[in-house]
This record gives structure tokens, sequence and C-alpha cells, in this order.
């Protein structure tokens, strides 16, 4: 492999300073490690490990040689700027040379096509159907229907397969049309809102001075007359007037309304992406400010505009879904090819609009939808690859997580996903880890055939929705439920802190309230879910004690079972669908150990029990399921050990640590405020996610979810004689479920 | 009289307006101490609306000229019978009345002009104003006047250290006007030393302890600047008594002041200045300025109108820039921190004063002690310590709020420097959300209180004045009604964890954020963040509840884990008894 022999000159440096960012002072000295995928930086206790993945690198500069030796400062894609001193400078130019030279020149050298997940992820896409997100919507109907026109992309290559249109149009209109759009991208039905008013996006008609076509103007009569509520439509352009007219020079421009009655032009000044780079560019270098006085900071914030350019962005899509839900009137989207500004404008309304879009998955299909399939640059916006230009590059994607971002602000209760959602999005559409944001369109995607190449992004985000989930989203609230229509003033926006200073944890809040939600609400599931074994115990030992059942054995029986699929509890109910598609597949991934061990164990578990000499059986006879937990006390014959119960007891923390005060985790890393903590289910201990396995059962809880659990734990509750005992009855459980169903 | 100023007492069939909301058919009724806005709401009930005159900042009245209107008519008909009022008040709000009569209008504008300028301190009675009227309304549990006193601090001043008394030196504000009649002071120094450093400091404000430290048993102290003046006179006994305060005295102590040396000049050239460092040789100096007076309340003035100027054209960042307000508060964390590290790592006394010692001086020593004190994040501990280090210690409440953002001074003795303290703490609020038992509820309230209430807490100058008017017995003391469960409850921060360590913020400009839910509270739609709000308080309860069930559920399961032991046993008893017998 190339990076392999770029690499094999150079392995590592050793006796590399790296400077703290805001502080000369504070310097730790350690080695550089190169590996094909990263830049590890450890220093020598290793409480301290820096990886810097090589695909989120932008910039690597040399400083002026200081006395210490040569400085290399690398700034990364995720607002990561590290200064290394290296003290020998041909050390610092080999390494210099080799980092510069990482970026793949092709598609194919790509990280995604390299990357090994973990265990837990497979390389599973599940399909997305463009059509099931029309179908939710109500599409096709009376008005509109979908059309093949594009299914070898003959018609318009950015665009999918298959485009929503009005039913009134015919073939010839839509090819037509698309040969009078800039790229051939058509106008093609994004959203249609409940009360009948839709979203349409296209790009920009190749107008000129003069040039009109009539299938392109019977197309917006046909999009027109969808809406029977309003006899004219909105068509936006959301570029700068003074751009559009520049485009006309270049035989593009804007519709001629001469041409198209009914129709209402507006322009939404959103600046174009070479003004939004050097904007961002320009927040870069105020976040690099060392010390700035309030003045200068403020000052340099105010000169970035970035605020500013968010605003318009938001501005463009309140005004979108205003005339949507108050006006209930269409509106046409574009800008010049329809698919930065346009992609922003539509999926920024669409939120407003749909409270479905606010949820973790709608939120999903919203990117699937007017990212993906519609084609946004996400290889050349990002500069995935060498031979992208760098002038396409631009944070567009950014300013729309961005202006998600803002929006969760002023609605904390809106949304179901968190902030960490929202940054690992941005994160990934760098990190070229995963397939989906490979290449520019769906197209590439499809020659790249990342479906069977690489892992999806969508798998990783359901593996570990509990880390993106907002704890304080309230689905019943109106601001959940209902269409939301913001005023938005300059002194509304907030400077994303938590994104740009994310590795400036001396900047950050020392307490961080969302990361104390976050525990509060795994306290909840895991006290709530260790009661129901409890109550379950007391059913139990209350019926023997009323009975006089002395034969206490080890295995649970069917019944257990039953109410396992029953779940009763209000925190499960709460968690929603996407957990219990997460509970599921973790399950199926570790699938139960063989028939023979099972016996082993089984055998052994009985040993353990000793007490009893009488061993009833252990088929009981089917009991209904609906059976309420309290009223099936009649066919609990199992009483459980006082081992077992201290054992269950032992296995569960009612208090955990409080989140705040330990500074370090047990592995001795440091923990900084932004990071999110862990706490073991039985010590309740806090743990960074790298001491934190995922993969056990803990007997105190009622459930057979896999619970978090710290390593040490993991090993004291491994090597307890009882623990076997309850992973056989676990086992057999499921070996009873899979007989039951046969 | 009073009530002749009242030229018209009743309005009717107005439309009161604010920012988010419009109310029309409303009553309005002029009273000695308010207006009262009756407003209909949306399902025909009428709710009350009280605005205090002492609530008003200042207000504009826009009549229109009759010929002004007609060119108006043909676009706007709305607009043909309207006279708008508008009011600013202290507590940062803006409202709109929209009065369909000229005449009726004007009236209200003449009585509303007249009411208000006679809530200026200079022409006020402080007894005329609502706090001498208020019929306290609710169950006293702890009376406010009384919770706080010297003693109780001494009591956990003695735990500490022994060093210190309790003089009464100041019976009948005999040596000081501004302090109260107790004070802490080295046992070391007699009351005639003290009555003689009293003479060489301004106003009489001599060194007092305001803060003691657990670890360190350094202390703060806080005094007025000394009278050196230009033939740079001395005072033996100041000397000893600044010294008697070093507790170690192998380290030398630190004498903040909080003016620059320029300043520091002009004030010597008219008699005061600061302690010359041959006399005061245990100590070394440091100069960080912090603006006070006009300078600061220019500042709020105009970072207020920052924050609520709504207009298209967005020079937000560059108006927020220009107010320095941020600046400000920055400073102020950043010379409390100053004071904090030395207090705890370095280990020495640290003195403050500026001018008088009654504004920039209680910022920083109150600051530092939210830093280093764990007591005063909790919510009794604050009060606590406004009332040691703000009230009793004489900030001038009254001269200082008698105007807020919007309000025309008439002798510019207005700063916010009570403001920017509950913004600093704010600052540290955000930045550790679980150190503090309050939730920013008690700040927004302490700020709205300062500006306007109907309580007494806040409406002397200091001690002496409350004392002269009888302020303990004729009004009610604003911790009266705070601390009461109802009223507590509000204030709780559910995510409190208490945290025994000194914090230690960042002031770096990245840092010092804006405080919208005080700032821009009548600007912006709350109601979102009060449900992000409610949404924390179930999390926090259902945890709680879930704790103690589990903790219920396993003493219940131990509890039937031992009989069943019994009963078995008793049945092996049982059982063994039966062999035996056959």
């Amino acid at each position: 492999m190339d990076l392999a022999d770029s690499l094999a000159s150079l392995r590592s440096v050793e006796n590399v300073r790296l400077i703290d960012r805001f502080n000369n002072r504070q310097q730790i000295i350690g080695t550089i490690f190169l590996t094909s995928t990263h830049l590890i930086f450890v220093d020598p206790e290793g409480k301290r490990e820096t990886w810097i993945l090589h695909s989120l690198i932008s910039t690597v500069d040399r400083l002026p040689i200081t006395q210490l030796g040569s400085p290399l400062r690398i700034r990364t894609k995720h607002f990561f700027s590290a200064d290394f001193i290296i003290p020998k400078e041909r050390d610092c130019s080999d390494l210099h040379a080799t980092l510069s030279q990482l970026k793949p020149d092709s598609y194919e050298k790509l990280y995604c096509f390299l990357y090994q997940a973990p265990n837990y992820l497979e390389k599973v896409w599940d399909p997305f159907l463009l059509a099931t997100e029309y179908m939710r919507m109500g599409v096709p109907n009376l008005e509109w229907k979908v059309e093949d026109n594009n299914s070898n992309f003959e018609m318009c290559d950015t665009y999918p397969p298959l485009i929503y249109v009005p039913t009134s149009t015919t073939k010839s209109m839509l090819l037509g049309s698309s040969k009078f759009r800039s790229r051939g991208r058509l106008p093609i039905l994004t959203y249609l809102h409940p009360n009948g008013a839709s979203i349409t996006r296209c790009s920009q008609p190749l107008s000129g001075f003069s040039a009109r076509c009539l299938e392109d103007e019977q197309l917006l009569q046909c999009i027109l007359k969808t809406n029977s509520q309003s006899n004219t439509m909105y068509i936006i352009d959301t570029r700068p007037r003074i751009n559009a007219v520049a485009n006309r020079a270049a035989g593009k421009g804007y519709e001629n309304e001469v041409n198209y009655s009914n129709m209402q032009f507006k322009f939404c000044p959103i600046e174009n992406i070479h003004i939004m780079r050097s904007s961002l560019n320009k927040v870069l270098d105020a976040c690099e400010l060392k010390d700035p006085s309030m003045n200068q900071y403020l000052n340099s914030l105010d000169n970035t505009s970035w605020l500013q350019h968010i605003k318009a962005v938001l501005e463009a899509a309140i005004f979108i879904a205003r005339a949507i839900d108050v006006e209930k009137k269409n509106v046409l989207v574009h800008c010049s090819d329809g698919w930065d500004r346009t992609a922003q404008c539509c999926s920024l309304s669409s939120l407003l609009l749909s409270p479905y879009y606010r949820s973790i998955h709608g939120f999903r299909m919203l990117i699937e939808k007017e990212w993906f399939s519609f084609g946004h640059k996400f290889s050349d916006r990002c500069g995935h690859i060498r031979t992208s230009d760098n002038k396409e590059q631009s944070p567009v994607f950014l300013q729309f997580i961005e202006g998600v971002w803002q929006l969760t602000q002023l609605y904390p209760t809106a949304f179901e996903f968190n902030e960490r959602f929202l940054m690992s999005l941005h994160d990934h559409s760098h990190s070229c880890q995963y397939g989906n944001f490979i290449g520019n369109c769906e197209k590439d995607r499809l020659d790249l055939g990342v479906k069977d190449r690489t892992y999806s992004y969508w798998n990783y985000v359901l593996q570990n929705v509990n880390d993106f989930r907002n704890p304080l989203f309230r689905p019943q609230s109106s601001y959940a439920s209902e269409v939301l229509l913001p005023t938005i003033f300059p002194q509304t926006l907030k400077f994303w802190l938590n994104m740009y200073h994310r590795f400036d944890s001396g900047l950050l809040p020392k307490e961080n309230t969302a990361n104390t939600l976050t525990h509060l609400v795994d306290h909840t599931i895991a006290l709530s879910d260790h009661a129901r074994l409890l109550e379950k115990r007391i059913r139990e030992l209350r019926f023997s004690l009323e009975n006089g059942v002395t034969t206490p054995t080890s295995n649970e029986d069917i019944n257990e079972l039953q109410e396992n699929q029953n779940p009763t509890s209000s925190i499960e109910h709460d968690s929603g669908s996407s957990e219990n598609e997460l509970n599921q597949t973790t399950a199926e991934s570790n699938p139960p150990k063989s028939n023979q061990h099972l016996q082993l164990l089984n055998s052994l578990s009985d040993v353990e029990s000793g007490i009893s000499s009488d061993y009833s059986p252990k088929m009981k006879p089917f009991s209904p399921s609906f059976i309420l937990p309290h009223q099936s006390s009649l066919e609990i014959n199992d009483i459980p050990t006082i081992e077992r119960i201290a054992f269950e007891l032992n296995s569960i923390a009612v208090d955990w640590r409080t989140y705040h005060a330990p500074l370090h985790c047990a592995c001795s890393s440091p923990f900084d405020s932004a990071q999110r903590k862990y706490n073991c289910w039985r010590c309740g201990e806090n743990f960074c996610i790298r001491c934190i396995e995922h993969g056990i059962r803990l007997p105190g809880l009622y459930s057979t979810n896999f619970a978090p659990v710290c390593k040490t734990c993991v090993r004291s509750i491994k090597t307890s004689p009882l623990y076997i005992d309850i992973t056989a009855s676990a086992i057999s459980n499921n070996r009873n479920k899979s007989n039951i169903n046969d | 009289m009073v009530t002749d100023l009242i030229k018209i007492p009743c309005v009717r069939n107005i439309v009161f307006r604010d920012h988010l909301q419009s109310y029309p058919e409303s009553i309005l009724n002029v009273t000695l101490h308010n207006v009262i806005v009756s407003l209909k709401q949306s399902d025909g009930d009428l709710k009350e609306l009280w605005i205090f005159y002492t609530n008003m900042d200042g207000f504009q009245a826009k009549f229109p000229m009759k010929n002004e209107f007609r060119s108006q008519l043909p676009t706007s008909p709305s607009l043909s019978s309207k006279y708008t009022i508008t009011l600013r008040l202290k507590t940062l709000a803006t409202c709109h009345f929209d009065i369909p009569v000229l005449d009726e209008a004007i009236k209200l504008a003449e009585s509303l002009d007249a009411l208000i300028a006679r809530t200026d301190e200079s022409t006020c009675d402080v007894t005329g104003l609502f706090p001498f009227y208020f019929p306290r309304d609710f169950e006293v549990i702890q009376d406010g006047w009384t919770a706080f006193s010297v003693e109780s601090e001494f009591s956990r001043l003695q735990a500490i250290s022994d060093e210190w008394r309790i003089t009464d030196l100041n019976k009948n504000f005999a040596v000081c006007e501004t302090y109260s009649e107790r004070l802490v002071v080295p046992k070391s120094i007699s009351d005639d030393q003290l009555k003689r450093s009293a003479e060489f400091r301004s106003h009489g404000r001599f060194p007092v302890l305001c803060y003691l430290h657990k670890s360190s048993k350094s202390c703060i102290i806080r005094c007025a600047q000394p009278l050196v003046g230009s033939s740079v006179r001395r005072c033996k006994e100041d000397e000893a008594l600044v010294n008697s305060m070093l507790i170690q005295r192998h380290k030398k102590g630190w004498i903040l002041d909080t003016r620059n040396p320029n300043i520091v000049k002009v004030a010597q050239s008219k008699g005061g200045g600061c302690e010359p460092e041959q006399h005061y040789a245990l100590w070394k100096r440091l100069h960080r300025h912090l603006d006070r007076h006009s300078v600061l309340q220019e500042s709020f003035v105009k970072f207020i109108d920052a924050c609520i100027d709504q207009s298209e054209k967005d020079r937000w960042l560059s108006k927020l820039e220009n107010s320095n307000w941020l600046l400000y508060v920055k400073e102020a964390l950043t010379v409390a921190c100053i004071v904090a590290q030395t207090i705890d790592r370095e280990e020495t006394s640290v003195l403050v004063h500026g001018n008088d010692g009654w504004d920039t001086t209680l910022l920083v020593t109150s600051l530092a002690q939210v830093l280093l004190h764990p007591d005063c994040r909790t919510i009794t501990g604050f009060e606590a310590l406004i009332e040691r280090e703000w009230i009793q210690a004489g900030h001038p409440f009254r001269t200082r709020c008698t105007r807020a953002a919007f309000g025309k001074s008439s002798r510019g003795y207005e700063s916010p420097l009570f403001t920017l303290f509950l913004d600093c703490t704010w600052q540290l609020l955000q930045q550790f959300a679980c150190s503090f038992e309050f939730n920013d509820t008690l700040l927004i309230q302490l700020f709205e209180h300062a500006y306007s209430s109907k309580f007494g807490t806040f409406i002397f100058n200091n001690e002496k004045e409350k004392t002269k008017y009888n302020g303990v017995k004729k009004t009610v003391s604003l911790w009266s009604y705070f601390n009461r469960p109802e009223i507590l409850r509000t204030f709780l921060n559910p995510f409190y964890e208490p945290n025994i360590s000194v914090l230690w913020p960042s002031v770096a400009a990245q840092s010092i954020i804006l405080w919208r839910s005080l700032y821009l509270r009548f600007y912006e739609n709350q109601i979102p963040q009060q449900e992000a709000w409610d949404e924390y308080l179930i999390i926090k309860e259902k945890e709680l509840q879930l704790r103690s069930y589990v903790n219920k559920l396993r003493q219940e399961l131990l509890e039937l884990e031992r009989k069943c032991t019994e009963k078995n046993s008793n049945m092996i008893k049982m059982e063994k008894d039966s062999v035996t017998t056959t």
C-alpha cells in the first residue's frame, strides 16, 4: 500500500512537546506515533493520548523555529488545533511532508474502505427508501406522482432515480425543464405539508438575458395548481439579488417574471460558498486568539460575520415555513446549482414545519432526502480527496448543523436528539469513516459500492442511540408537536462554544448540565429495571412464606420470560422504538452459547444451589402472557436462594458517584467537562468510554439487557460462581423461548 | 399634596402592549404608589398588573399632531386615534399604552411625569415610598431583619480562629456612619486604636474583617482609602491594625487598590491616596482598576440599548463590544480570582479598598467569597453574603439604583454595581452549574428588588439611615418574603451537589457570556426555556423517588428473607423434634 510506504520512513518521533493552545506554559512532552490511519501523541506516563484521524486533518503548517525546536501546527476539521514542537528540524520536515501527503488522491483510498468497526457494528445498510418517506407524506396522491425518468441518471446525474412531480406533468415537460435548468436539476417535490402546500426545489434556470422555456413555465404552473388554497406561489432565490443578476451574464440567472405568471419572487440573501469559507476561516482565527481582551474577542467575532450568515440561512428557512404554514402557498426554492443553499433552506424549513423531523429517526430521513439523495457534494465541500478543488470546500453542511443547533437552543424540549448528535454528524461528514458521506451524489456512492464495502453511519447511531438522546425532549410539548416559527434577532444567536472550542476544556463550563442530565436519566433506567427485579423477588418470597414452600432453586421459570415480553415499566415505555431496536440488535450480535456448554452450566448450577433435594420440573404449563406480574405469583415455584439475592443486590449500585467528583478515570486518563462519563451500574463509579464494557447482563436487573459495567466489576461478576448460574438461566430462557416459538 | 399630582385617576379602553403580547380594552388606574393596569385575558378574566413609580425608569409620550394624523390616515386607519405612552421599567421591561383620547393621554403623561420625578432620591422622602405602606400579606416564618446578625457570622469565625472580637465602638454610628453598629476586628487592637484608624480613613471606614479562610486562616479585609494626602500623613494605629490582620507574619500581605495609580494620585491630591509602602512594609501593593460610577452606568445604558435593539441593521456584536459591559464582568471576575488565589493558594491576607470602600471594594470582596466559601453558594449563605457585604457594609443602594438603564439621572450618582455583582455570580453559576444551591431565578429577583421593591431591604443607603427611619419596624424585609418554602422552592437548583472546593472559573473572553434570562427576558419568548426547566425538575425528582423506592424494596426484601430463614430453621427444628419424638 502506498500509504504504508510513505509511513515506513517515519513511525515515531520522540521528545515532542504538545503546547496548550491558550497557555504556552502548559506543555506535555511525549511521543508521536504514526499509524496508517491516525497520528497518536502519547505522554510518557500514558495518561493522555491524543488521537488524530488522518482524514480529519485539515492543515499542517510549520511555524518559525524556536529554541525548543521546530513547531508544527496541525488543525483538524473538527476544530482541534495542536502545536507540536519537534526537537530535530529534520523530523519536523519529514513529519510535515508525510502528513501533507496523507490526503488520498482517489475515492478508493478513503478511510471508510479500510475502517474496521468494533464487533457490535456490522456492514449492514438498512435500505433507505425515498419512497417510504414520500409515502409518509401521503405521496403519491391526486396531485403528485412518482416518475422514473431518471432511473439511470440520464436526466440528472445528481438526482435520485425516482423523482416526485405534479401528476399533471408529462415526460416531455420534465425533460424540457431539466434541459433548461443548471445541471439538469429540474423542480421536484421535497416536502408536502399536511395543509397541501409544498416545497419544491431545483437549480437556477438557464435564462441568461432572454432565454425562456415553455416546458419549464408549464411545469411551474403544474406545481402551482397542486395547491388549491392559493392562486399564487413563491419562487425563492436564496442568493443575494446581485449574484443572481451576475449569473445572467453566464447564461444562467433567475426566472423572468414576465414569463411566469402568478409567481411571487423573493430573494433571500445567503452568501455563496466562497464567502462562507472565508467566514469560517475567520472564526477559526478568532478561536486561535490567545487570551484576547473582551473587546478584541467580540470584535473578531463580529468581523467573521459567521452569525450573520447563520441568521440569513435561518431567516430564509423561517420565511419558507411561514409561507407554507401561514400563507398556505407553495414554495419553489433554488440557488445556483440547488445543492448548497437550497439544501440548507429546504431542510431547515422542513424541520420547522414537521415535528417528525425533530426525532432522531426523522432527522435521519431529512438528511437522507435533502442532503444525500438530492446530491449535496459532500466530498467536494468537505475536501475528502486531494483531487477536489480547494475552492470547492465550504462549510455548507456545518451551517445547516449549526442552524439546527440554534433552534435546539431556542426550543430545548422540541428535539429528540442532542448536541452530541449534531457534532457527531458534522465530524463524520469529514471523517470518511462511514460510506454515507462519500462522493458527491447517490450515483457516486452507487458506483463506489459503498453499501457493500463500508459501514453505515446510521447503524453506528442506532447502536449508540442513548448517547444521542436529548433528555429534555418532551414529545407532548407544543413545541415538539407544532410548527415552529421563531423570530430571529441578532441577539438570539449564540456562539457555539461546544463546537468550536470543544477541545479547549479550560474555556468550557466546568460543570456540564447536559451530561448531568444524561447521568440522571441513565441512573433512572438502571434503578427502575432493578426495582422490577426486587418487586419480583419480594412476591416470590411472600408466596413462599404464605405457602410454606421452602425449596429454593436457582433457575427462573418461563413466567419471567413472559413478563419480559410485556414491558410494564414506564421507563422502558418512554424510551421509544429506536431503543428497542438497539436492544434487539445487540442481543442478536451475541448469539447464545452452544447447547453442550449450556448443559454443563446447568448441571453446575444445580450443584451450586445446593440446598434443594427436591428438584422441581422446569417446564411449567404454558401460562397466558398477559397476566399482570402480581397475579402471576401463583405460578412461582422457584424461590431464589439467599446467596443469590445477595449477589443480585450486590450487582447494582443504588447510589452513583456524583457526576463531577472524580477528575480522573480509574485508568488515570483525565476527564474534561465536555467528555461524557459513564457510570458502572454495579459500582456506581465514573469511567471513561474505554473503561466501560457493554457486554454483560447484570443479575440484579429484571430485563436481560446489556448494562454498562466497568472492567473490574465485569471480572468480579464473571468469577463469581453464581454468575454462571444466572447466565445459564438466561440462556435457558432463550432456549425455552425458541422452543415455544417452534 | 401627592394626590394633587394625579391629574386623572382612571383611563379606560386602552391597549396595553409589551414585546410579546397585546391586551385591548384594558383599564389603567393611577394611585399614589403605582399604576394598576387591569388586563383582559383571552378567557375574559381580568389580570391586574401593578407598576410602581419606583420601577419606572422613564417614559416617552408620542402624540402626533392632528395634521400629522391626516397624512397618515389613508395608509393606516388603525392609527387614527391612538396616542401612545411608552414606559421603560427598571426591571428592563418596555410597555406601551395606546390611549384613544388625546386629553386623557396628556393628563396621564403629566401625572406620570410628576409621580416618577417624585421617586428621585434627591427630592423624595424615603418614608413616602411604598415599602412604608406595604401591608404584609404573608406569614413570616423567619424575620429577615434579624436573620443575619454579626453574631451568627462571628460564631463561624471563632471556630476557625480566636484572634477576633466584636466591637461596639460604632454604637449609634458614632465612628462611622456607613458601617453597622457591631464590627469584627482583631482582639489585639483596642477601641481607641480603632478610633484613630477611623479618623485616618475616608468616611471613618477603618479596616474590618470580612472573610476568614478556613484552611489558611488568611483573611479578606476591607476599608476606605487612607487619608494620606499630599503631605503623606501616617497613622501608627492604622498601621498596627492592618498589620495585626496579617496572620502569618513571614508572608507579605497584599493591598489591592481597585483604582489605577493615576486615579490614586488624583485622590492623593485631594487628601486621600493609598498606603505608602514605607509605612506598610509587611504589605505589597497591587492596583487593579475597576470602573465605577458614571462610567459603569453609561456602559450599562449602552449595553441594555444594544440588547433590546431589534432594528434590521445587524450591529449587535459591535454595539455589545462598544458597551464594554462584558469587559467589566470579565475584569470584576478576574480581580475576584486574584483575591481568591492569594487567600487560598498563596495563603496570605488581602486588604481591598478603592475610594470609599462601598462600591468596587464590595464587588471584589463579595465575589471572592462566592469563589472561596461554599456557604455563599447556598440560598441562605448568599442572602447572608448580600446582607453582610452589601447592605451592612453600606453600599448606598437607594442612590445607586434610583435610575437603571433607561432613565435620565438627576445627579449622576447611579451605578449598577450590584447588577454587575449579580452578573458575575451568574457567570459562575453558568460555569459551575452544580455547585450552587440556587438558580438564576434568585439572582433575577434580587436584581428586580434592588431597583424597585415592596420591601425595605434595598431602600436605604446604609444601616444608620435604616435605623433613623425605623425601617426594621416599619417595613418588611425581603428575606422574610424569600425564606418561605413556597418561594424558596422556586430558587432551588435541581443539580446542586455541595462542593466544598474553591471555584476557579475561566475568565477568558470566550467564557464570558450574555445573561439572556435577565437582560432579554422581556424580549425573547421564555416559555420554551421554562418548559426545559420543568423537565429538569421532573428528571431529578424521578431519580430521587426511584432511589428511595429501591431502598425501600431492598429493606422489605431483606426483612422477608429473615422471615424465611426463621421459618426454615423452625421447620428444620420441628422436623428434628418430630424425628426425636418418634
